[in-house]
């Protein structure tokens, strides 16, 4: 899967859960997904949860802890898949 | 299993128990007087209602159980501990007299209410707090249950802004609740004043209550966060059911 393939997937998914809609189509890799997006924490475990079904992976709880920004989905799915 | 609560939180809780228990007499006449006299609250069929619960209870045995119920108001729990049993069997049957979680900017801001969430036995959550007051919450709670005491969670959290079931805002932590403890039993509850039509700070004087009660032993072939959700949901999806079911009814 390409980096913008991934990229897109990711942005996907968490627009999904994101209840700030003006947040989500300004989105970018800097974007805070709790406090920007205001994705609550469990809706973050909806969207590692995602993750996983959509690149087919395993995501462990301290990889999932140390995601905050659009920036670090996307550099932990990387990271895994290759 | 290893306890993860300290010493000392356990000596705390157990202290609350006891402290709670030689006030109740007065404490739990003064809490179902307000709610009965003052709110003027009532549950249809609550005869009918105690006697499922307690056939419930009786098959349950001495296993684990926690209550998750939906959530209108901020009076939930108090209405909840009053209607599902008769309040005077708390005193030989205190463990059945459910703890709860507040959230402490609601609860905990002045003596009196906290005063009453202790004797309540209340555990304090802080919603949007760290990740370590969180988990001392969920370990106080995994200690209680496994204590064999009840403990009544609300699993979306805060009260429904819709003023319906949304199993899909759930807040997963009940789910590792249930994983950790083990071959727990959950009663879910659902509750809603006849004329509650939305959420709201107190339900409106007068009140008559439908409480509708189903018992569930939740299982899940997943582990982690994924088990959790899925135990989360077999809760969430039978109160919504309940609700379903109710306003089928006509409601």
């Amino acid at each position: 899967m390409t980096n913008e393939a991934i990229y897109d997937n990711v942005v996907e998914i968490i627009s999904k859960h994101a209840r700030n809609e003006a947040a989500v189509s300004a989105m970018n890799e800097n974007t805070n997904i709790l406090n920007d997006l205001q994705v609550n924490s469990a809706r973050l475990v909806d969207i590692v949860l995602d993750f996983e079904d959509k690149f087919d992976l395993e995501i462990s709880d301290d990889d999932a802890d140390k995601i905050s920004t659009i920036g670090d989905a996307v550099e932990l799915v990387k990271k895994l898949l290759h | 299993m290893e306890l993860a609560l300290s010493k000392k939180y356990r000596a705390a809780l157990n202290l609350q128990k006891v402290v709670s228990y030689i006030n109740f007499p007065w404490f739990g006449t003064f809490i179902v007087g307000l709610l009965y006299l003052l709110g003027g609250y009532r549950c249809e069929n609550v005869g009918e209602l105690r006697s499922r619960v307690r056939a419930m209870l009786d098959e349950v045995g001495d296993r684990p159980l926690v209550i998750c119920s939906n959530h209108l108001t901020m009076i939930d729990s108090m209405l909840i501990s009053t209607f599902l049993f008769f309040y005077g069997s708390y005193m030989y049957r205190f463990r059945l007299f459910p703890w709860n979680v507040p959230e402490v900017l609601n609860f905990g801001k002045n003596l009196p209410l906290r005063i009453m969430c202790y004797l309540g036995k209340c555990v304090f959550v802080e919603r949007g707090g760290t990740l370590r007051s969180k988990k001392l919450t969920w370990e106080k709670l995994r200690y209680l249950v496994e204590q064999r005491e009840l403990v009544c969670i609300f699993p979306e959290g805060g009260r429904s802004r819709s003023g319906r079931v949304e199993p899909e805002n759930s807040v997963y932590g009940v789910g590792h609740l249930l994983q950790e403890v083990g071959d727990c039993h959950v009663l879910c509850v659902y509750l809603r004043g006849e004329g509650q039509k939305s959420f709201s700070f107190f339900p409106a004087r007068k009140e008559t209550f439908h409480v509708d009660v189903r018992m569930i032993r939740p299982r899940t072939e997943h582990s982690g966060r994924r088990g959790a959700r899925d135990m989360t949901l077999q809760a969430m999806n039978q109160i919504k059911d309940m609700e379903d079911q109710y306003l089928a009814g006509g409601k």
